[in-house]
């Protein structure tokens, strides 16, 4: 009697679980008879019990899988599922899948070579340079809008100041009241004319330096007024002539005459010198050497280094000033006089300000 | 960014930054240059780059700088790869650390880009797809491809061993 192997697999299946027909059985009977070899097959079945822990396979992990990132890559299962549980990015139906493999040997093996290849910084290396990266200078935020506008507020005032003062310095009565003043406090104290007006002409009052009213910024400096160049004339080689001249001008003088005077604070009551009084005056002004002082001296130089000359005008001295001014600060401060007909008109510029004053012409 | 933040972020991340750029660059001179043409970059932009965002801003100028250098050296490196090449032979591995840095050695520049990103600086997959300018996916792909070409690479190696 022949059976396929299909046929007599169910045969011994269904002995064992105890299904076999009358039919299957007599059929059962006749091919163990025939075949003897296959009685140890039922004598002995093998019997498996079901576990606690099912185990599910490739076959559902790659059901459960399907939704990972790594979905369209090539990899086994067990490599999709260490690496995405290395990088924590495991859904909830795969964290419990990943529980039910954890006891799994060949998962645990994957799960090792993953967990290697988790790379590790080497903490030991440090930047050898870090010294040259660093910036200890702080940055200076210049805030050029207020420390412009602050200097040039400064500066305006100052020259504002310094303008106004040098306006009424400036004022052509004023300058000369001054300087009357001044002229008769030292006459006064040379002896020219005493407190009561009356003159009392003598050899001081022809030596006195003239010019010092002819420079009103110099009227402050003591007596000896030796700050401006005065260029005295020399005594003359025949005294004759010079004799001549001054009986020539008192003649003149006789004919009520009066010369113009050459300083302008002269008090008229002084009235004019006897030709031998002025001849005495010229040969005491030719042989009187006034000395400079280290004080003038210094001050002379200073003027002709600043301004050009020894005795610089106010104009010329604001005018340096502001160049001066206008090359330090930066921006544009000018002082100009513009000369006109009757009245100089003077113009005082600091950047967009510009101030315009009108003055008397000297 | 004051110069105290900046100062700060010299110290904080340059360490950090020459480690990722010396393990993709494999060269401590070229790596201190990127670390150094960084923070140059970072000092110049000073006024505005934010400070929290500034370890994202150095580390994806190392990025970009490396991957400058990847497409100047491209010819040179085909001409090289041809060759066999005799620091990262299997034979002299010795340790699983070993074979790992020679396996990153043998992975391709932007996968050990996202690698070290991911391993040495624990940056999300969203910061990564901004430093290199990929997706969120792409990312999670090549990091999913590099550690699984580790994994192949410890596998073979250990066997060898």
């Amino acid at each position: 009697m022949k059976l396929t192997e299909v046929q007599i697999a169910d045969l011994i299946l269904a002995y064992h679980d105890g299904t076999l027909s009358k039919a299957q059985t007599a059929l059962l009977n006749d091919f163990l008879a025939a075949n003897p070899d296959f009685q140890f097959d039922l004598e002995d079945p093998i019997t498996l019990f079901p576990e606690k822990r099912s185990y599910t396979g490739p076959s559902l992990l790659k059901t459960n899988l399907e939704n990972m990132a790594y979905a369209t890559e090539e990899g086994h299962p067990y490599e999709k599922l260490a690496i995405g549980n290395l990088e924590g990015i495991l859904s909830p139906n795969e964290e419990l899948l990943l529980k039910q493999l954890g006891q799994d040997t060949n998962y645990q093996k994957v799960a090792a070579q993953i967990q290697h290849t988790q790379l590790q910084p080497d903490l030991n290396i440090t930047y050898p340079r870090i010294e040259t990266l660093l910036k200890e200078a702080p940055i200076r935020r210049i805030h050029f809008k207020s420390v412009v506008a602050t200097i040039s507020a400064s500066a305006a005032a100052i020259l504002l100041t310094i303008f106004l003062i040098g306006q009424e310095n400036d004022q052509p009565g004023s300058i000369q009241k001054k300087t009357l003043v001044q002229a008769k406090l030292k006459a006064n104290k040379k002896g020219i004319i005493n407190h009561s007006g009356e003159v009392t002409t003598g050899l001081f009052a022809s030596a006195t330096n003239t010019k010092v009213a002819d420079h009103p910024h110099n009227v402050d400096l003591p007596p000896r007024d030796c700050i401006v160049e005065e260029i005295i004339p020399s005594a003359p080689e025949n005294p004759e002539i010079f004799v001549t001249q001054n009986v020539n001008q008192a003649t003149l003088t006789a004919n009520n005459y009066q010369a113009p005077s050459t300083a302008p604070y002269s008090d008229q009551n002084a009235g004019p010198n006897t030709p031998e009084q002025n001849n005495r005056q010229v040969v005491k002004s030719a042989l009187a050497k006034e000395p400079v002082t280290v004080k003038t001296f210094l001050l002379q130089k200073t003027n002709e280094r600043l301004f050009g000359t020894t005795a610089p005008t106010a104009d010329l001295r604001y005018e340096t000033m502001a160049r001066y001014a206008s090359e330090t600060i930066g921006i544009p401060v000018r002082y100009d006089v513009e000369e006109g007909t009757a009245t100089d008109k003077i113009v005082f510029q600091l950047g967009p300000i510009s101030f315009e004053r009108s003055r008397a012409k000297k | 960014m004051t110069v105290q933040e900046y100062n700060a972020c010299v110290r904080e991340f340059s360490d950090g930054l020459y480690r990722f750029a010396l393990k993709n660059v494999r060269d401590t001179d070229l790596a201190q240059d990127f670390v150094q043409d960084a923070f140059e970059r970072l000092w110049l932009r000073i006024d505005t780059v934010d400070y929290q965002r500034v370890k994202s801003y150095l580390f994806r100028t190392v990025v970009n700088l490396q991957i400058d250098r990847s497409r100047r050296q491209s010819l040179q490196q085909q001409h090289l790869s041809s060759l066999p090449d005799p620091v990262h032979s299997p034979g002299v591995a010795h340790d699983v650390q070993q074979l790992i840095d020679e396996g990153v050695a043998q992975l391709n520049d932007i996968q050990r880009t996202v690698l070290t990103l991911r391993d040495f600086e624990g940056y999300s997959y969203q910061e990564i797809a901004e430093m290199t300018a990929l997706s969120v996916d792409q990312v999670k792909v090549y990091i999913f491809r590099a550690r699984r070409f580790l994994k192949q690479y410890i596998g073979k190696m250990e066997v060898l061993i």
